[in-house]
């Protein structure tokens, strides 16, 4: 937005997140506050709730910033690396794999998972060398579960036992 | 100085039995593989491995983790001199000089300059360590809880300030990780923000929080990064140059000295192992005759960046076992190894079993003489594993970071922790909020609810109460200081019109 010679810039993302984490935390407070107005329940998130406020409103102004156009624009200092498309796609496909690795653990078993995850992951990252994209998450898998199941004894979710 | 009865135990401790022995060389091989590849992090290794931590005694745990933060802290030179990429904050000024000594193909020397005064950097502040435990105990178990609180809440500001352009946003991630901290049961058993989870009543999981945070977070970072190794990492290695390299250490005592002393008096302070590097690389420079050097492949200048990188190790030890509260990522990893073992880190803990601080001390000094060993061997595998591929390792530690979390509680709340504070921790390193400071304030939230709810039982709300406390007043006035200090620099440079600073 332009106003006379000058420029709003208005950080949208930073804003949304830095509402996320304050928002959070004061409904924390308030839920604290429910379950017990007492000082010994409220004596460190009162306070802490509050600094959070105040917090939220300083750095919420720092995500509105009014430049002039010309050639101030140029000397602006270097903002977060841009996410372009092919990264954009590796970064939040990496993040989706995890959620849904973490969501199919218990329905198809860890090892299942594990196998697909690795494989899913290898391929979204960029390997297409038939060999690594089968080796890598077969290993992986049988390593893992010798380990834990195993060695350490610890029971796992599995499809194949 | 050294409490003969807790040594001699400590010796027992360590010649009784094998186990604390087994775990010193796998510690020390994954914290050198672990930082030898590029991107990859000393509190990420710490806490993969997190996992297995009960299934040690509580010794043989500290040790495994301390070998890790030992091979770590000269691994993280490797990649730092081939490829000219400081694996984290402390191998910067490790780049200036190593990095030109490699282009001059005089790589193994500066290896072996590297591998040298990292060894005697910790050998140096672990001796330090020893000497002073004794005394460092008596002051320690002299604080009561206003001065803990003070401590912990300093800690906590000064690793939120290690990011200095965003001091807010260090502030709120710190106070974000202590309310996170202090979810579940309260003292007085209220419910509190658990939005009706029963898993969520003993708090946040913590240990696949902190994975999350600290190692799947990066994880997303990385997955852009491909470094491009050329020919730099296929030079070819030369054991008889890498001994040249660890000789002619020796023939620059004061640089190594001058070193592991600011390595571990920096390394004390919350935030100081990403500092020390830099401030002894600076001082070395300043006070050399031919300062012009530095920077071309001065041999003085890896050796003052080294040893001063290591011996933070002892400094950031010494804040976590005397006060129980960590002085940067490893240290936070390590301070859960702790609760793992239902072991209060603290002043209690280093009065009550000095033995076992002394045995870690001395198992410290083992692992120094191991690290140069197998730190030598090391470096003629470690060309060939900064050419190992980040898209290869990214999906296996993710897949192991989610594992070993539900390994630890169990059930699936595990995963979902990770999850969750993985994706969130990406957001926060985005928008350059400290990630450090969530984990610090996660760890002490409890300690610090309960260190205020007593100060404030004890003063019955009056503030006059600390002016019969010197110590806490001290603690307070640095607390003050380190708040005022960046914001009055902050608005300096605010007030000053741009263009007459020619820092602008």
């Amino acid at each position: 937005m332009d106003i006379a010679s000058r420029r709003i810039t208005f950080d949208l993302p930073h804003a949304l997140l830095v509402t996320a984490i304050a928002g959070w935390c004061l409904w924390y407070f308030l839920d604290a506050r429910a379950a017990s107005a007492n000082v010994q329940n409220l004596v460190l998130i009162q306070p802490l709730a509050i600094l959070v406020a105040i917090l939220w409103i300083t750095i919420l102004r720092e995500t509105i910033q009014v430049e002039p156009t010309a050639e101030a624009q140029e000397q602006r200092p270097a903002r977060r690396e841009q996410l372009d498309g092919p990264t954009a796609l590796k970064v939040f496909g990496s993040m989706g794999l995890l959620g849904l690795y973490v969501a199919s653990m218990s329905a198809i078993g860890l090892d299942l998972a594990t196998f697909v995850y690795v494989l899913a992951s290898l391929f979204l990252l960029g390997e297409r060398r038939l060999a690594v994209l089968l080796a890598v998450p077969v290993v992986f898998t049988a390593i893992v579960v010798i380990a834990f199941d195993r060695l350490l004894a610890t029971p796992l979710p599995l499809l194949l036992r | 100085m050294i409490d003969l009865a807790a040594f001699n135990s400590a010796l027992h401790l360590l010649g009784s039995s094998w186990q604390p022995w087994l775990v010193l060389v796998p510690g020390l091989l994954i914290g050198l593989f672990f930082h030898a590849v590029p991107g990859l992090t000393t509190s990420m290794a710490i806490a993969i491995c997190l996992p297995i931590i009960p299934y040690m005694d509580f010794l043989s745990a500290l040790i495994f983790m301390t070998s890790m933060y030992t091979g770590a802290l000269f691994g993280v030179a490797i990649p730092a001199v081939l490829l000219n990429v400081p694996g984290s904050a402390s191998a910067v000024a490790t780049t200036f000089d190593g990095f030109p000594m490699a282009q001059a193909g005089r790589h193994d020397e500066a290896l072996g300059y590297a591998l040298a005064a990292s060894s005697f950097g910790q050998f140096v502040t672990y001796l330090l360590l020893l000497t002073l435990v004794q005394p460092i105990a008596e002051v320690a178990i002299k604080l009561g809880p206003p001065e803990m609180l003070i401590v912990a809440i300093w800690g906590l500001t000064l690793i939120a300030r290690l990011r200095g352009r965003h001091f807010m946003r260090g502030l709120l991630a710190g106070a974000f990780g202590l309310l996170l901290g202090t979810v579940g049961l309260s003292l007085r058993g209220a419910v509190r923000g658990t939005m009706g989870f029963d898993v969520l009543l003993d708090g946040v999981p913590i240990v696949p929080a902190i994975i999350g945070l600290f190692a799947a977070s990066e994880m997303f970072n990385l997955v852009r990064r491909e470094f491009i190794v050329s020919d730099a990492a296929a030079r070819r290695v030369r054991g008889g140059r890498i001994v040249r390299g660890v000789v002619d250490t020796f023939r620059y005592p004061g640089v190594l000295i001058r070193g592991a002393l600011i390595g571990t008096g920096i390394g004390v302070l919350p935030g100081g192992h990403a500092i020390a590097n830099m401030l002894s690389y600076s001082e070395a420079s300043r006070s050399a005759e031919d300062p012009e050097s530095f920077g071309r492949g001065d041999p003085r200048g890896v050796i003052a960046a080294e040893s001063a990188n290591a011996s933070s190790e002892g400094g950031s030890m010494a804040t976590l076992l005397a006060l129980g509260i960590p002085t940067g990522g490893a240290t936070a990893v390590m301070l859960i190894a702790f609760d793992m073992h239902n072991i209060t880190g603290g002043p209690q803990f280093m009065h009550d079993h000095k033995d076992l601080v002394y045995a870690v001390i001395l198992s410290n000094l083992a692992q120094v003489v191991a690290l140069a060993v197998l730190g030598f061997g090391f470096i003629f595998v470690a060309s060939s594993i900064v050419k190992v591929r980040l898209r290869t390792i990214i999906p296996l530690v993710l897949s192991l970071a989610a594992i070993g979390s539900y390994a630890l509680s169990q059930n699936f709340a595990g995963p979902i922790t990770l999850f969750v504070f993985s994706v969130l921790g990406w957001l926060m390193q985005r928008f350059d909020y400290p990630v450090a400071a969530t984990v610090v304030g996660l760890l002490l939230g409890r300690l610090t609810e309960g260190a205020l709810l007593r100060t404030y039982q004890m003063s019955g709300g009056d503030p006059l109460f600390l002016l019969g406390r010197p110590i806490a007043l001290g603690f307070l006035l640095l607390l003050f200081l380190s708040f005022a200090l960046p914001l009055w620099r902050n608005r300096r440079r605010t007030i000053r019109p741009s263009g007459t600073d020619p820092a602008n």
